[in-house]
C-alpha cells in the first residue's frame, strides 16, 4: 500500500503553502472576510498567474490534467490558512459541472477562461426547504419557445456577489435541469449574507430572467443524474477544506498550551489538555488517513458515494469538535478577533452544511451501505 | 498513491482465508462467542487453541515475524496484517501474542545465543504457552513501581512477589517474569527479565474471574521461586530495556479493526432482516446515522493502521512516529464500544442476555463487556492519550506530584 504523494504533488503542495504564508497573513484574511467582494483580486490573478485553476482540466482548455487528489491539496492548504477565495465555486463547483456535462462551445468559452482567472462563477442549488435536492427545485425556467423565462430563489449561492456566471438549478418540464445565467441580467437581484463561512454565501432572487436556450448544460430533465455525478468530488473538496482548518486548530491549540503558563507551569502540563489534544489529533489523523485513499479512488474511478458523503459528515462533525476544543484550549484570548483560532470555530459551523447535512449525507451513505 | 492490494498480499490472504476457515470448521461451541474465555476458559477450548498454535507452528506463520536466521519469515508488516486480519475475521485462536510476540523479541534482542536455541524452537514450533508477568497490585500503568524481587543466590535467583491481570496463567507453561534484582534500585533501574516455567514450585495461581465469570485473568503468588540464572535474559538491571523488544512489533492495532467489521458486517445484517414494532430497524433513521457513522470511522481507523504497518515496512520501527500507534489502540478500543453499544442496543432487551440459547447475536453482549478490559490494558487509553500529546503534540511531561502525607 502506497501512501506517498508524487514529487510533483509534495512541491505543489510546498508552493501553495509558501505562497499563502507569504501572501495570506490571517491579518489579510479576516480583512478580506470584512469586505464586500470577499476575496483578492489581486490575489486570484497572482493564483491564475501560478497555474493553480488549471490543476485538473484537460490540455485542450489550458489545464494539465493532473489527477483529483492534486486540486485536492491546493484546497487543503487553503483550508489551513482559511483563505477566502472563489477556488471551490469556479473550479469545482461549476468546473466539474462544466467537464462533465458542458458542450463544446460551453467548454471552450468557460474553462479556458476560469483557468486563466478570467471568469469567477457560482453554482445555484440550494432552496428555502430544499437544501441540496435537485428533485425538488422551486426555481422554474418556462420554455417560450424562443427562450427560458427563470423565476424563483436561490440560497446560499457563494460567490454569487463576485461572479459573473452562475450555473443555476432549476425545474423545466423535463425535470431538474442546469442553466447558465449571468449574474448581470436583467431581473436578478443578490443580496450577500453575514455568514461565518466567509464564503460570500448570497440570496439571488430571479424575477422573469430571459435565458438563451443554448444555456442549458447537458440534457434538460437530467439535473438530478449530473448532479449526482460530481457530487461525491464536491463532497471531497469541502472534506479537504475542513481537514486543512482540522490541522491548523489543532496545531495552534498545541502551541499555545506549551506556551501558556499557569500554576507555574504550561497549561499543556495538564492531563485534560493532554487528553483534549490527543483526542483531536485521533479525530484528525483516522480522518485525513481515509481521506486521500478516497481521493484516490475517485481518481480510478471507483464508485466513491457512500465513502465521499460519510467521510465529509464525519469531517464535519470532528472539525466542529476540534475547533471548539481549539478555542477553549486558548482560554480567554481564544475568544478575540485578535487570536484566530475562533476563525476555524465559526468556519467549522457553516461547512457543517456545505453538500449537505451530516445527517443528509450519513443518510445517503446508509442508502449505499443496502440498509 | 496506491491502495490496492499486490497480487501476492491477495494471493497470501486467500491462502490464510482457506486455512483458517477449514480449521475453524472442527472448532468446539466455546469458539461460538469466541473471545478469550472460549480459548482459555473450558478444557475443550484450551486443548483447540493449543492444537491451533502448533498447525499454525507447523505452517511457520506462527513466527512470520521473525527474522528468517531465528526460524522466521521475515514477513513484512502489511503481510502480518492480513495473516492476522484473517485469523481474527475467522475468530481463530493461538495467533498468540505474548511468546510469539512479546517475548521472543526480548530473547531475539537480548537473549544469549544459548537461549536462543533453547527458547525459541518450542515457540515456534507452538509447542509452549506463555503468560505475562508484569503487573502488579500496585504496579499497573505505574510498571516500574513492581516490588516483586528476585534476589540471586549463588547459580539461582529466589523470587518472591505477585503479579496479577495474568492472561491464560491457568494455562500456561512459562511465564515471562519482570522482577527487581537489585534489591536498592527503585522504579525501572534494577530490574530483570526472566523465563519462568509455570511448573517450579512455589507458584500459586488464583483465578480472577471477569465480570461476566469468564477465566481469563489470575492472580500468580510467588513464593521462594528458584530461577537458574540461565533463564535471566539480558543483563541484570537491563530488564526495562529488554521490555522495549516488544514494541518492535506490527503495532498497527488492526485486530481491533478486524474486529469491529465482523461486528458491522453481523449488525447490518440483522438490522436488514429484524423487525420490531412494524418496521425493519434498518429504516431506523437513528440506527442508520449511527450505523453509518460507525462504518466512517471504521475506515479511518483502519487507513490509520494500514499506515502504520507502510511505515514500518517502508522505513523501519525507527521512523515510526511514537505516537500512531498508541491513537490507533484507543481509537480502536473506543470504536469498539460504540460498535458494541450499538449491537447490543439493536437487540433491545435481548441485548443484555448473555450465552448462544437466546441471544439473537452471539458474542456481541460478551464483546462489549470485554471493551473495558481493552481500553485498560496494552497501556491504559489514558496513558495513551497522554503518550499522544507527549510524543505527537510536544506536550510536556505531566508531573505525578503525590499527595502530601497527612
Amino acid at each position: 500500500m502506497d501512501f506517498s504523494f508524487t514529487s510533483d504533488q509534495d512541491m505543489l503542495r510546498d508552493s501553495i503553502a509558501e505562497f499563502l504564508k507569504k501572501e495570506s497573513p490571517f491579518e489579510l484574511v479576516k480583512e478580506i472576510q470584512d469586505s464586500d467582494e470577499g476575496y483578492s483580486a489581486k490575489l486570484w490573478k497572482k493564483m491564475a498567474r501560478l497555474e493553480w485553476m488549471g490543476v485538473c482540466f484537460p490540455e485542450a482548455y489550458g489545464g494539465f490534467e493532473d489527477p483529483y487528489v492534486s486540486l485536492l491539496i491546493i484546497i487543503e492548504e487553503m483550508g489551513k490558512r482559511m483563505f477566502p477565495s472563489p477556488f471551490v465555486s469556479t473550479i469545482v463547483q461549476c468546473g466539474l459541472m462544466i467537464l462533465e456535462y458542458g458542450n463544446e462551445k460551453q467548454k471552450k468559452a468557460l474553462l479556458t477562461k476560469m483557468i486563466k482567472g478570467k471568469l469567477i462563477m457560482a453554482m445555484a442549488l440550494c432552496e428555502d426547504g430544499h437544501d441540496y435536492q435537485p428533485d425538488t427545485f422551486g426555481t422554474v425556467a418556462e420554455d417560450t419557445g424562443e427562450k427560458l423565462v427563470v423565476n424563483g430563489e436561490k440560497t446560499f449561492v457563494c460567490d454569487a456577489n463576485i461572479a459573473r456566471t452562475m450555473i443555476v438549478g432549476v425545474r423545466m418540464e423535463e425535470g431538474p435541469s442546469w442553466v447558465l445565467v449571468d449574474t448581470g441580467d436583467e431581473g436578478i437581484t443578490v443580496e450577500k449574507m453575514k455568514s461565518l463561512g466567509g464564503d460570500n454565501a448570497c440570496l439571488v432572487r430571479f424575477k422573469d430572467v430571459s435565458v438563451p436556450k443554448e444555456n442549458i448544460i447537458g440534457t434538460a430533465g437530467r439535473g438530478r443524474e449530473m448532479y449526482d455525478r460530481i457530487m461525491p468530488r464536491l463532497a471531497l473538496a469541502e472534506t479537504a477544506k475542513m481537514l486543512g482548518g482540522c490541522k491548523s486548530a489543532i496545531d495552534m491549540a498545541a502551541a499555545y498550551a506549551r506556551e501558556r503558563v499557569q500554576y507555574g507551569v504550561p497549561i499543556g502540563a495538564q492531563q485534560s489538555i493532554q487528553h483534549r489534544l490527543a483526542d483531536m489529533r485521533i479525530a484528525y489523523d483516522t480522518c485525513m488517513s481515509y481521506f486521500y485513499k478516497v481521493a484516490w479512488m475517485a481518481d480510478e474511478g471507483l464508485d466513491v458515494v457512500k465513502d465521499a458523503c460519510a467521510l465529509k459528515a464525519r469531517v464535519s462533525e470532528q472539525f466542529n469538535f476540534i475547533s471548539y476544543q481549539a478555542v477553549r484550549i486558548h482560554g480567554g484570548v481564544g475568544l478575540t478577533h485578535e487570536f484566530n483560532v475562533a476563525m476555524f470555530f465559526r468556519y467549522a459551523k457553516a461547512a457543517e452544511f456545505k453538500i449537505g447535512s451530516p445527517a443528509y449525507l450519513y443518510e445517503k451513505a446508509a442508502q449505499e451501505l443496502g440498509l | 498513491m496506491d491502495f490496492k492490494f499486490t497480487e501476492e498480499q491477495k494471493k497470501r490472504k486467500t491462502e490464510y482465508d482457506g486455512f483458517f476457515k477449514a480449521l475453524m470448521k472442527d472448532a468446539p461451541p466455546e469458539f461460538e462467542t469466541g473471545g478469550m474465555e472460549a480459548s482459555f476458559g473450558s478444557d475443550e477450548g484450551f486443548e483447540f487453541f493449543r492444537d491451533t498454535q502448533k498447525k499454525l507452528g507447523e505452517m511457520g506463520w506462527l513466527t512470520m515475524a521473525w527474522p528468517k536466521e531465528y526460524g522466521g519469515l521475515a514477513a513484512t508488516n502489511v503481510e502480518q496484517l492480513l495473516f492476522n486480519m484473517s485469523a481474527e475475521e475467522h475468530e481463530a485462536p493461538g495467533v498468540e501474542a505474548i511468546g510469539v510476540n512479546i517475548f521472543a523479541p526480548g530473547v531475539i534482542m537480548f537473549g544469549s545465543e544459548e537461549q536462543k536455541q533453547r527458547l525459541l524452537p518450542p515457540i515456534a514450533r507452538g509447542e509452549v504457552v506463555y503468560c505475562q508477568g508484569w503487573s502488579e497490585p500496585d504496579a499497573g500503568s505505574d510498571l516500574a513501581n513492581l516490588s516483586t524481587t528476585a534476589v540471586r543466590e549463588g547459580d539461582h535467583y529466589i523470587v518472591n512477589g505477585q503479579k496479577i491481570w495474568t492472561t491464560a496463567g491457568h494455562r500456561a507453561d512459562c511465564m515471562y517474569l519482570l522482577a527487581r534484582t537489585d534489591p536498592d534500585s527503585s522504579r525501572s533501574k534494577g530490574l530483570s527479565a526472566f523465563h519462568l516455567d509455570m511448573n517450579t514450585p512455589g507458584i500459586e495461581v488464583r483465578p480472577l474471574y471477569y465480570m461476566d465469570k469468564s477465566h481469563i485473568f489470575n492472580e500468580v503468588f510467588l513464593k521462594d521461586v528458584k530461577i537458574p540464572v540461565e533463564n535471566r535474559i539480558g543483563e541484570e538491571g537491563q530488564g526495562w530495556m529488554v521490555t522495549y523488544a516488544s514494541m518492535t512489533t506490527e503495532r498497527s492495532g488492526f485486530f481491533l479493526f478486524t474486529q469491529c467489521q465482523k461486528a458491522l458486517n453481523r449488525v447490518i445484517d440483522y438490522v436488514k432482516k429484524t423487525k420490531r414494532n412494524g418496521g425493519y430497524l434498518s429504516k431506523d433513521p437513528v440506527i442508520r446515522q449511527k450505523i453509518a457513522r460507525i462504518y466512517t470511522d471504521l475506515q479511518g481507523g483502519k487507513m490509520l493502521g494500514y499506515r502504520i504497518a507502510t511505515i514500518q515496512d517502508e522505513k523501519g520501527i525507527e521512523a515510526l512516529p511514537m505516537h500512531l500507534p498508541s491513537e490507533s489502540k484507543v481509537f480502536g478500543t473506543e470504536l469498539q464500544y460504540e460498535l458494541f453499544s450499538l449491537a447490543t442496543e439493536i437487540m433491545g432487551m435481548y441485548g443484555a442476555v448473555e450465552g448462544v440459547t437466546h441471544a439473537p447475536l452471539k458474542g456481541m453482549l460478551e464483546g462489549f463487556q470485554f471493551v473495558p478490559a481493552l481500553t485498560i490494558a496494552m497501556g491504559s487509553n489514558e496513558v495513551q492519550r497522554n503518550i499522544i500529546a507527549w510524543t505527537g503534540l510536544k506536550q510536556p511531561r505531566c508531573k505525578m506530584t503525590p499527595l502530601p502525607a497527612r
